[in-house]
């Protein structure tokens, strides 16, 4: 279980996270919807320390940490404990797609080499892309390479997947293999945070679906009442703009 | 007037010139050594943005690229041994003269070296850093495992221009009477007053070595491209088997 | 620390006086290096037949060979045929009327056809492909196509790195002082032998040489910034 208490964060002057609270359970998807600009991106960082919060709380396990202020331990463990998949794929461009995988399984989890290399062909497989696992980035496209940060979350068994917007810098036609392998991992029971602007992906799959809007969370609920029933009106607004009427049910 | 140059004095003195090339590679490789260590200390100073030092830094590398490498080999030679002896107070007396050749290139290059390694670090997308932490890397682990290689890999062109500057500028050396390919050029012509064809064949060294140096460097930059065509090459060398 | 700052400001005054000097070398080395190197880069960019290997070989050369070196050579030969040269040329001219600083410059030219036409070079390489071919598919020969459309992108590219060439040339000079011109290190350095001050005297000429080269940055910085105001308007 993972829980996030009043989280805030400012760059400067501008207020991107206004105290946001979330509680995942273990085999939740929560997708978080929103608007460009109404943190949710900054929210996801915060949890991972790739950006330090100005306050908050999170509790992942039984394990309490000072948003703000973390230890060095604090930080490594909870790293350790997630995985994150990044907008531009964010692989290792000096390591092969193999190595990708392996990387953070010998280095920061000291898992035995061959056993890394065993569990990273795995994923590779079950992504379809064993043939690529010595091919570099940059002789990958795109959709590969996302499917090989994808695995490379999956083979580290984390308590929790953070994507971070996973399919907003593919082409219109390679965002479907890669949201299909999302479900697929979801379908394995593996927690996980989904920042997106797939709606269908929303509606199919979330167990839970939040909507920031401005810095905080405006309304939640299962994608049934978010979608059929939205309460507040800044959720019916956004969903109006962004899911054409022949769609809304 | 007919006895000015001969070819069979250029071929007479070539082995005994070519004799003292191992010290000219000497002060190349050990000041460029120096430069390396001490450059890549500057880079991390100016990267952290450490007070006080950083502005030093910066002051240190304007010194460098402003001035010529003659007058630092000399501000080297005459002023390291004052600033030793009023400064540290050790005596100077017993020190080779290459200890100040080393020094003066050696802080040269780190000058130069610093401004390279500081761009290519920079240079390196965020992204890595944060994919290497995202995995649960220290710091340290993604700054050696991940930033580091990548940066070398940017940096590797321009030092490789670096490096030949070096390897040319040495000849400035033998002005400190080191008994370089330079040196010894200048030394034969003392003795024999034939002075033209030692300088030649020291001319013939510098081109064949900066030509296989730039073809060293081009090579290392190919094998290090991280799968730019080697990886496809070396496939579809396995699939045609 | 022992340093005399009496000597150090004389000798810095002696240095100063003899900046035209040094400044007259730059120029004409930067003025050739831009003729012959523009001339070399052109070729070697749209590698012209016959000529282009031949420069290739020619810059490789000259790229390698210490500057100071094809000083000392070019030192040699030429006194050596002074009397000969003279002759061919028909003036009446004694070694010692000669100004040295003209040797010295030749050899600098030499390096700075290298360094400058590199960057020529490297700056119209820049410069990419459908810029050529925008400019013929509206009916431009090859040269107006040269003058009007690449030449003035390349410019912009070129600017950086001519600036840190004449920074490089004027460093460059100093070598001119082992031929025994007088230029701003040997002005610092004259008297510096009956005094043995030799680490003021080199303080001095370094410090020249520094604030020099620190204003030419100033001044490149500058104008690039200039420029890329006006790019920033194009767009």
């Amino acid at each position: 279980m993972i829980e996030i208490r009043d989280a805030k964060k400012a760059f400067g002057k501008n207020e991107v996270l206004k105290g946001v609270s979330l509680k995942v359970d273990t085999g939740d998807v929560v997708v978080i919807l929103g608007p460009s600009g109404s943190g949710k991106t900054t929210l996801l960082r915060c949890l991972n320390f790739l950006e330090r919060a100005d306050a908050g709380t999170l509790i992942i396990g039984d394990e309490e940490v000072n948003l703000h202020k973390p230890s060095r331990k604090q930080i490594l463990s909870v790293r350790r404990k997630t995985a994150f998949v990044f907008q531009n794929y964010g692989l290792f461009n000096n390591k092969t797609a193999l190595q990708n995988i392996t990387e953070g399984l010998i280095v920061a989890r000291k898992v035995p080499k061959a056993e890394a290399i065993k569990k990273a062909e795995e994923v590779l497989e079950w992504v379809g892309l064993l043939d690529k696992r010595d091919y570099y980035p940059s002789q990958l496209s795109g959709g590969q390479q996302q499917r090989i940060g994808i695995a490379r979350a999956v083979a580290l068994d984390p308590e929790v997947i953070l994507f971070d917007e996973p399919t907003s810098a593919l082409d219109p036609e390679l965002v479907g293999e890669i949201l299909e392998v999302i479900k697929n991992i979801a379908k394995k029971g593996i927690t996980m945070v989904v920042v997106t602007h797939e709606m269908n992906f929303a509606k199919d799959v979330a167990s839970k679906v939040i909507f920031m809007d401005e810095g905080v969370v405006v309304e939640e609920g299962t994608s049934d009442e978010i979608f059929l029933a939205p309460k507040e009106e800044r959720t019916r607004q956004f969903l109006k703009r962004i899911i054409p009427p022949e769609y809304i049910i | 007037m007919g006895d000015f140059f001969k070819w069979s004095r250029v071929w007479e003195y070539f082995p005994k010139i070519l004799s003292k090339f191992p010290i000219t590679l000497e002060i190349v490789l050990g000041s460029f050594a120096i430069g390396l260590v001490l450059g890549s200390i500057i880079a991390l100073i100016k990267i952290n943005k450490i007070p006080v030092l950083c502005q030093l830094g910066s002051i240190y590398i304007s010194y460098i690229r402003g001035t010529p490498i003659l007058v630092q080999l000399f501000i080297a030679y005459y002023g390291i041994p004052v600033f030793v002896n009023s400064v540290l107070h050790i005596d100077v007396n017993g020190w080779d003269k290459m200890v100040y050749v080393y020094m003066a290139y050696g802080f040269n290059q780190a000058g130069f070296l610093a401004e390279i390694i500081r761009g290519a670090i920079i240079s390196v997308d965020a992204v890595q850093t944060e994919a290497g932490y995202s995995v649960g890397m220290t710091g340290a682990q993604t700054f050696f495992r991940i930033v580091l290689p990548q940066a070398t890999r940017i940096a590797l062109p321009p030092m490789g221009t670096t490096f030949i500057t070096l390897f040319r500028s040495t000849a400035l050396a033998y002005m400190l009477g080191i008994m370089d390919i330079m040196g010894k050029a200048k030394n034969l012509g003392v003795t024999t007053f034939h002075t033209l064809e030692g300088y030649v064949d020291a001319t013939i060294i510098f081109v064949i070595t900066s030509i296989i140096l730039e073809q060293i460097f081009n090579l290392l930059n190919k094998r290090l491209d991280y799968g730019k065509g080697r990886v496809v090459k070396q496939r579809k060398e396995v699939a045609a088997k | 620390m022992n340093i005399d700052y009496e000597y150090f400001k004389l000798y810095l005054k002696y240095g100063i006086s003899y900046l035209p000097n040094t400044l007259y070398m730059t120029l004409i080395s930067l003025v050739f290096g831009v003729v012959l190197g523009s001339g070399i880069a052109i070729v070697r960019t749209y590698k012209v037949k016959v000529l282009n290997p031949i420069f290739t070989l020619l810059l490789a050369t000259l790229k390698a060979v210490p500057t100071n070196l094809i000083m000392v050579m070019s030192s040699i030969i030429f006194t050596r045929n002074f009397i000969n040269i003279t002759k061919v040329l028909g003036i009446n001219m004694k070694l010692r009327e000669f100004n040295m600083l003209y040797l010295a410059s030749f050899a600098l030219v030499l390096t700075s056809v290298a360094m400058i036409s590199e960057s020529i070079r490297g700056a119209l390489l820049s410069v990419p492909k459908v810029q050529y071919d925008a400019g013929y598919s509206i009916g431009l020969t090859k040269t107006q196509n040269f003058f009007r459309i690449i030449l003035p992108q390349a410019f912009l590219v070129m600017l950086p790195s001519m600036m840190s060439n004449v920074i490089s040339l004027i460093k460059m000079t100093s070598l001119a002082s082992t031929l025994g011109v007088m230029d701003v290190l040997n002005g610092c350095l004259q008297k510096s032998g009956t005094s043995y001050r030799f680490l003021e005297a080199y303080l001095a000429a370094a410090l020249i040489y520094w604030v020099i080269s620190i204003i030419l940055e100033l001044i490149g910085k500058l104008l690039e910034k200039k420029l890329n105001v006006y790019r920033k308007q194009a767009l």
